[in-house]
């Protein structure tokens, strides 16, 4: 960059007045966390949508991802960093770590400037008033109730949340706040991208042009003469065994004889900076053939099916046979049926993936990384890269959510891959639109499932068939499905049952581990059902959920007989007895409801 | 017009790995002469708070203050290996391999003290830092015990496995013990169906899990109520749209998210049916937390409405064909 596009830029962060010339297109959050090295504030999408930026300038909230620095030339600008008086604490910073509103941290940066911000102008705002001053701001672990509550504990119109100590010492059972969250609330945890490392480059992967295609080669010479770029790897550049994965090892770390889903990384650009990195991938010029594809899992067991994968998309078939159901649904009073359908979903964490990987002069090799399981990466990364595992050190940086999504490599054995290849420091993050592409979702499937009862309601088979749309590599997700189909009977006794689950491969993006692993989508089916049963039998759905219900003695959906901590009566009866005691208010609007 | 109805969703989640898949944690605890202690476990907190409830665990074992303990995790080269922070399994089985760890030093420093007081083992205990005779407190201090048994040499650090690994199931009809242990819960949700527009509106969620035993209520109340807002998205607003493989939803302009808007109060209500096996009775409440919640709005849909939903999201256009189908519209 040469001085002339340099300007000058004068404005006054957290009290201080700062004076530095910049590139002219810089936005204030790369000014922030690049320039000044505040990295408090987080980039959580780069499009103003989720509000992790939030900063004030002249006291208002604005998202500083999209805010062009040139623009606050002049004005005050308080970011996380600033909000703590000295060593104590804001009000708010105090209320979000004793209150709860802390859980992954990466949203708090900016969830508190904007609770600052509300407060600057509204001391004391109503409940509304302050959900509308977060809407802006996603946060993806707490259920915002926290967050409101301490909000109103900060503004003095909610008493802080109640620590009884017990009478027998003990510190199990007391409501504790995390020793985590001080460092949250004040912009002190270092998440991966926080990292800063001299002469750190910065990795970026070609993802493929297509769901599916065989690849006939790939010319990275232009690309290796853009500006700035250190080098560009393909696979042929992959030490050890190009296949990963959690539970089979199918996925290429980069692309070799064929893309499978558009998700894939074909090739590694390394480059003095994440701009010189991104205007080098369109120079790679990949020569694909299209192959047809297959986009859910009922396409994929047809005969004619391209396979994603040798020569079946039948990845896994799960088999649960307890009892005799085909005998019990004869003698079943009361059958009800659904074919249900559930949508890919994604983690969301807030946190894009970000990993740093640097080598030394032994050979070992360390990553610092968000994940949810280092010794799993380690055990990867060492595969791929052919090296000892002990020679490889994984260490979790502060994460900013997971739910499943980082059980799986994400951007450690890229970055990596570069280190290895570079001798030096290369940091790999993925942007919002790379994350969404990129990784592992839950589970798309769809499951006809059958419930049979007697009179009274008390359940006597169930029968089901799943099929489950596994994306273009397994991750865990034979385990998922297979978990889903040995949770079908849910928390109730049911004596008879077969359920047959299909994983398939398809051409669409991987599923993986999602919060709930399975479960959540047999527990749509279940309770689907059982509140159809009661129906048709004049039940109350309490009731017959109740009848049903688990209880010591008595067996799961894989005969499991449970003999302990089996709470699921304890669990209905506590709600129930909720409800009675606190009905809702009624809503003058509001119509009489079917009961 | 608007109508309000009522649903339930009840859930049972096993927990830890199953049928036959290695599940196994460790971590090792070291107490210094001061009596302040360090765990090292490989548990990664990924947000939920492990970090202080293995450091609540720690504490509750040896009888000492929790902000006396620290706790150092994930790491290849410095922790042990803790298994993945998944299957809603860290405060079961990372939480029993920290207990245990614990449980060896306790088990050195409870024989130093007795040499220290000159009395039997068997009635010494340790609480809030003080050592106690027959359940009273003595002058004796926890790292006064610590700094003898350092100086003389005796065992300081403790190393911790917990391992859960079941039989596999039989791989014809996945009949077996499949799993150590389960967790339940049963949500209520209370919605309000907008006849005109579709829309619904979740009014309040009444959530009771039963985890075994709550280490830290205000962690466990806060994954209820993060479950219970990620289970609002997939019930009512998220859907990663796919065309021929390509996401059509690539950023949250697009893909939305549950908001503060969205949200309904929760009510948290800890059951806790204790777990013998687990650490004080804990098993877990991560993954739980959010699979009743999506079952119980769309039961509350049909009480208010009618109509049953049997694809996700049940978006407005969703809820108003399904209306019009039904010929209530």
């Amino acid at each position: 960059m040469s001085d002339e596009q340099l300007v000058e830029v004068s404005l006054t962060v957290n009290g201080r007045p700062v004076r530095e010339r910049v590139r002219s297109d810089l936005t204030l959050l790369q000014f922030l966390r690049g320039q000044l090295g505040l990295t408090g504030t987080k980039e959580g999408c780069r499009q103003g949508e989720c509000g992790a930026c939030t900063v004030l300038v002249d006291a208002k909230p604005v998202n500083s991802c999209i805010l062009p620095l040139l623009a606050v030339a002049g004005r005050e600008v308080l970011t996380i960093e600033g909000l703590a008086h000295d060593t104590a604490l804001d009000a708010l910073q105090k209320a979000f770590v004793d209150e709860g509103g802390v859980q992954c941290g990466f949203c708090t940066p900016g969830m508190l400037m904007a609770a600052k911000g509300l407060l600057l102008s509204n001391p004391t705002p109503s409940e509304e008033e302050i959900r509308e001053g977060l809407s802006g701001n996603i946060c993806r672990c707490t259920g915002y109730r926290k967050i409101v509550r301490a909000v109103q504990v900060a503004s003095g119109q909610a008493s802080p949340v109640e620590v009884v100590a017990r009478a027998d010492h003990s510190v199990i059972g007391h409501k504790v706040a995390r020793r985590d969250a001080p460092d949250k609330v004040t912009g002190r945890a270092m998440y991966a991208d926080d990292l800063r490392m001299p002469g750190m480059l910065f990795g970026k992967a070609l993802r493929s042009a297509h769901a599916h295609a065989l690849i006939h080669g790939i010319d990275c010479r232009r690309a290796e003469k853009s500006p700035g770029v250190v080098a560009v790897l393909t696979a042929a550049d992959i030490p050890g065994h190009n296949r990963y994965g959690v539970a089979i090892a199918d996925q290429p770390a980069l692309a070799d004889d064929k893309v499978r889903c558009v998700g894939d990384a074909v090739a590694l650009v390394v480059a003095e900076s994440e701009e010189a990195a991104a205007q080098a991938l369109p120079l790679i010029e990949v020569d694909y053939q299209e192959l047809p594809g297959v986009f859910s899992a009922e396409q994929g067991l047809r005969p004619d099916a391209p396979c994603v994968h040798g020569d079946t998309n039948l990845l896994q078939h799960t088999k649960v046979r307890k009892g005799d159901s085909d005998a019990a649904f004869l003698e079943a009073e009361e059958v009800v049926e659904g074919s249900f359908r559930t949508q890919p979903i994604e983690h969301a964490y807030l946190e894009p993936e970000c990993s740093v990987a640097v080598t030394d002069h032994a050979g070992n090799l360390t990553v610092w990384t968000s994940t949810q399981y280092v010794f799993r990466d380690r055990r990867q990364l060492a595969s791929v890269l052919a090296m000892p595992a002990n020679s490889i050190r994984v260490v979790q940086m502060v994460t900013g959510g997971g739910f499943g999504g980082k059980d799986d490599v994400t951007t450690e054995i890229l970055a990596s891959l570069g280190a290895v290849k570079t001798g030096l420091p290369v940091k790999v993050r993925f942007d919002r639109a790379e994350s969404m592409r990129a990784t592992t979702k839950r589970h798309a499937v769809a499951m006809k499932v059958r419930l049979g009862a007697d009179r009274d309601g008390k359940l006597l088979a169930l029968e089901a068939e799943v099929y489950a749309d596994k994306g273009a590599y397994a991750s865990l997700g034979g385990y998922v499905i297979k978990k889903l189909g040995l949770h079908l009977s849910g928390p109730y006794f049911v004596p008879n049952i077969k359920v047959d689950t299909y994983s398939v491969y398809t051409n669409n993006p991987p599923g993986g581990a999602m919060r709930g692993f399975g479960v959540v989508q047999a527990g749509f089916a279940h309770e689907s059902l059982i509140d159809m049963l009661a129906d048709r039998l004049g039940l109350d759905p309490w009731e017959i959920r109740y009848r049903n219900a688990l209880a010591p003695g008595l067996s799961t959906g894989t005969g499991h007989v449970l003999q302990t901590s089996v709470g699921i009566k304890a669990t209905l009866s506590e709600v129930r007895d909720y409800l009675d005691a606190n009905p809702l208010p009624p809503s003058d609007q509001t119509g009489p409801g079917a009961r | 017009m608007k109508k309000r109805g009522v649903g339930y969703g009840c859930m049972m989640y096993a927990m830890g790995y199953g049928f036959g898949r290695p599940d196994s944690s460790s971590a090792s605890l070291e107490i210094a002469e001061d009596g302040t202690v360090t765990v090292l476990c490989g548990c990664a907190d990924i947000g939920q708070g492990s970090t202080e409830m293995l450091a609540l665990v720690a504490a509750e074992e040896l009888g000492i203050r929790p902000q006396d303990v620290r706790v150092l995790t994930a790491d290849t080269l410095m922790t042990p290996d803790a298994g993945c922070t998944s299957a809603t399994r860290q405060t079961y089985v990372s939480g029993n391999a920290v207990r245990k760890a614990a449980s060896i030093v306790l088990a050195s420093l409870l024989e130093v003290a007795s040499e220290m007081l000159s009395v039997e083992p068997a009635g010494i205990s340790l609480a809030n830092g003080v050592v106690l005779y027959d359940g009273e407190a003595t002058d004796l201090t926890v790292p006064e015990v610590a700094n003898r048994a350092r100086s003389t040499g005796r065992q300081c650090t403790a190393m911790g496995l917990f391992n859960i690994t079941t039989p596999d199931v039989d791989p014809e009809t996945n009949q077996g013990d499949a799993y150590a242990t389960y967790t339940f819960a049963s949500q209520a949700a209370e919605v309000e169906v907008d006849t005109e527009t579709g829309e619904v509106k979740v009014l309040r969620v009444v959530a009771a899990h039963d985890v075994g035993r709550a280490i830290n209520p205000l962690g466990v109340e806060g994954q209820i109520e993060g479950g219970v807002a990620m289970g609002v998205g997939y019930a009512l607003i998220e859907k990663l749209q796919l065309e021929e493989g390509w996401p059509l939803t690539p950023s949250f302009a697009e893909y939305l998210l549950p908001t503060v808007m969205d949200v309904p109060p929760v009510v948290s209500i800890i059951v806790e049916d204790e777990e013998p096996t687990g650490p004080y009775g804990a098993k877990g409440v991560g993954e739980p937390a959010t699979i009743p919640t999506a079952p119980a709005i769309i039961n509350a849909i049909h009480n208010a409405v009618g109509i049953r939903v049997f694809e996700l999201p049940a978006t407005p256009e969703v809820v108003l064909g399904l209306l019009r189908e039904k010929g209530t519209s």
